[in-house]
């Protein structure tokens, strides 16, 4: 099983602490995402895991590997994607992929036939194309196809989908949701929703330290959504709300047809409101206003090292 | 997927293999490669068609021809391997090699060799002009080999060398293009000025890389003095000329002694950018 593992991970510049005492373990495939703002940490942990920075104390393993002791051992197994690397510029597209699959010990063979594997799949530039004259998406998903060459068991990407297109975003998506059913991904990201998509669990990083690590399902309980829009395919008069006196906690109109529905965040309630709207007039929309995940973000990023903004988590089912 | 892991030589192979492809397809080694080319066909042409060998033997032209091997070679490791070690940590393409199941060691030795065959390309060639203009003025048969052996020996340690020094000093600057100049001028101007004071002040200056090249052209001389006072009106200028085995002693120590340097400092460099 592909594993990573920090263990009280520290790294500090001087009296500047970029990372403070991170611990987290994962044993299993799917996605972590890595949440955090601008200079929380997020990247220094994953330079820390590949290896690129060296820890002030703790340790981070990977596949139980220690990466500081043996960078090699620990790294043969990962593939990554940290800031945006650039392949050299003199080498082509096929060149770029070929050396890192030569280093990476893949045949020939075998190099070829996943060079024309993940060109379908990410439709990476012209492989005769020196990397030079690339664009920075084309860059990007030659990266991204350089770390998936040799099929490794762990993947580390640092906002893996910075500087694409939103159809280049959805082809690397797709392909990461495939691949975190045998593989464990670790992925920081400011694209929440991106991170909703593909995630199973978060880690929520702020000044250098970890201040939440849950699964995106148990946050979802925390953070239920506590307002829905409803749009009416007609307008619709606030004399004619009636049905929903008693099941929306407020009604607050946003226009002659949509209005915003306030309730108490479960799945029971969601569905006595959606009954009642369609009592009032048939329902063109009904969605919960933002996200689990911008919710749980902008509550606990409020203030440094603040995690306490968060509803406490919901009583076990009786 | 399990896979075994690569050794350390087959990976230093394709290291020094895909180095090569990128640095033979530079403008930096086409440019030196042309300017090579361009100042010995000059001088070769000049020498056949208007000034003649102006030496009594084959010995005394290659002496004379290979005078400049010295600079060139500098100017060449300056320009190869003065980013060596910055590129990697002042521009992204650590982010693209540095993550890979790899040692930093065995990176760097690749990079090292191909940067060496490449300066060694360049240098060959000015060889290879100056063995031509030898064979037109005197014959082929007048070309003394022992000579020319310690002298190409004498050009392989200087080229090590003086790429040594080269990586070094990339590893000081962030900017690859600051490290390629600050190395130029270091290994270039920096030494010849250097020499230059120490031979007013009668100072064997046995610690310099440039000096120590003199011998690739000197092992051809028919005389040969360590130790040379000039007087130029009032003031007394000594110049020191070193022994073939004392020149290869001081170009091993600096491939050596600086090779080691850049490897410390590439394997414990971090990417912080």
């Amino acid at each position: 099983m592909p594993s990573i593992q920090a263990i009280g991970l520290s790294k500090s510049y001087g009296s500047f602490v970029a990372l403070d005492d991170a611990t987290f373990s994962y044993d299993r495939p799917g996605a972590v995402g890595y949440l955090g703002p601008n200079g929380a940490g997020k990247t220094t942990t994953l330079k820390l895991f590949t290896h690129l920075l060296r820890p002030t104390r703790g340790q981070a393993l990977v596949n139980g590997v220690d990466v500081l002791a043996h960078p090699k051992r620990a790294l043969w197994d990962v593939g990554s994607v940290i800031e945006t690397p650039e392949p050299y510029p003199m080498h082509t597209v096929r060149e770029a992929l070929e050396y890192v699959a030569e280093l990476r010990g893949l045949p020939a063979s075998e190099t070829a036939q996943q060079i024309r594997r993940y060109n379908e799949r990410l439709e990476l530039p012209p492989l005769d194309r020196r990397t030079g004259k690339l664009s920075k998406g084309q860059r990007q998903r030659v990266v991204l196809a350089s770390a998936l060459l040799a099929e490794p068991s762990v993947l580390l990407l640092d906002e893996p989908t910075s500087g694409l297109d939103p159809a280049e975003r959805v082809a690397v998506r797709n392909v990461l949701v495939e691949l975190k059913k045998d593989r464990l991904i670790l992925m920081s990201s400011h694209l929440l929703n991106e991170v909703t998509e593909i995630c199973d669990r978060v880690i929520f990083i702020n000044g250098g330290k970890i201040v939440l690590q849950d699964s995106v399902a148990a946050l979802s309980d925390r953070m239920r959504a506590r307002f829905i829009d409803v749009e009416f395919a007609s307008p619709v008069a606030p004399a004619a709300l009636a049905p929903l006196t008693g099941v929306a906690a407020s009604v607050q109109p946003l226009g002659d047809r949509r209005y915003r529905l306030g309730f108490d965040g479960s799945d029971a309630s969601r569905a006595r409101l959606l009954a009642a709207c369609q009592q009032v007039a048939p329902v063109l929309n009904f969605a919960s206003v933002g996200s689990v995940l911008e919710d749980a973000y902008l509550q606990l990023m409020s203030g440094p090292n603040s995690g306490v903004g968060l509803p406490p988590p919901p009583p076990p089912p009786a | 997927m399990e896979r075994a892991v690569v050794g350390d030589g087959e990976q230093f192979l394709v290291a020094f293999r895909r180095q090569l492809q990128f640095y033979l397809r530079t403008w930096r080694f086409a440019g030196l490669l042309i300017f090579t080319l361009a100042v010995s066909l000059i001088v070769l042409l000049l020498e056949v068609a208007v000034f003649g060998s102006g030496a009594a033997s084959a010995s005394d032209y290659l002496a004379g021809f290979y005078g400049n091997l010295g600079v060139d070679g500098i100017l060449v490791a300056a320009f190869l391997g003065g980013d060596a070690i910055s590129m990697d940590f002042g521009s992204a393409s650590g982010y693209y090699m540095l993550v890979q199941p790899v040692r930093r060691w065995v990176l760097l030795l690749g990079r090292y060799a191909a940067a060496f065959v490449a300066a060694l390309t360049i240098g060959f060639v000015y060889v290879a002009v100056g063995l031509i203009g030898a064979a037109y003025f005197f014959g082929a048969g007048a070309i003394p080999l022992g000579p020319l052996g310690e002298s190409i020996g004498l050009l392989l340690l200087f080229l090590l060398g003086a790429l040594s020094a080269a990586f070094s000093f990339s590893a000081l600057f962030r900017s690859p293009a600051v490290g390629m100049i600050v190395s130029v001028l270091v290994l270039y101007l920096g030494f010849s000025i250097v020499d230059g004071v120490f031979a007013l002040s009668d100072i064997e200056p046995w610690f310099s890389i440039q000096y120590a090249g003199q011998a690739i052209s000197e092992v051809f001389g028919s005389s040969f003095s360590h130790r040379v006072v000039l007087h130029v009106a009032r003031l007394r200028i000594i110049t020191y000329h070193p022994y073939p085995a004392e020149a290869a002693l001081i170009m091993a120590g600096y491939f050596v002694l600086f090779l080691v340097l850049a490897l410390f400092i590439y394997d414990r460099k971090e990417s912080q950018g």
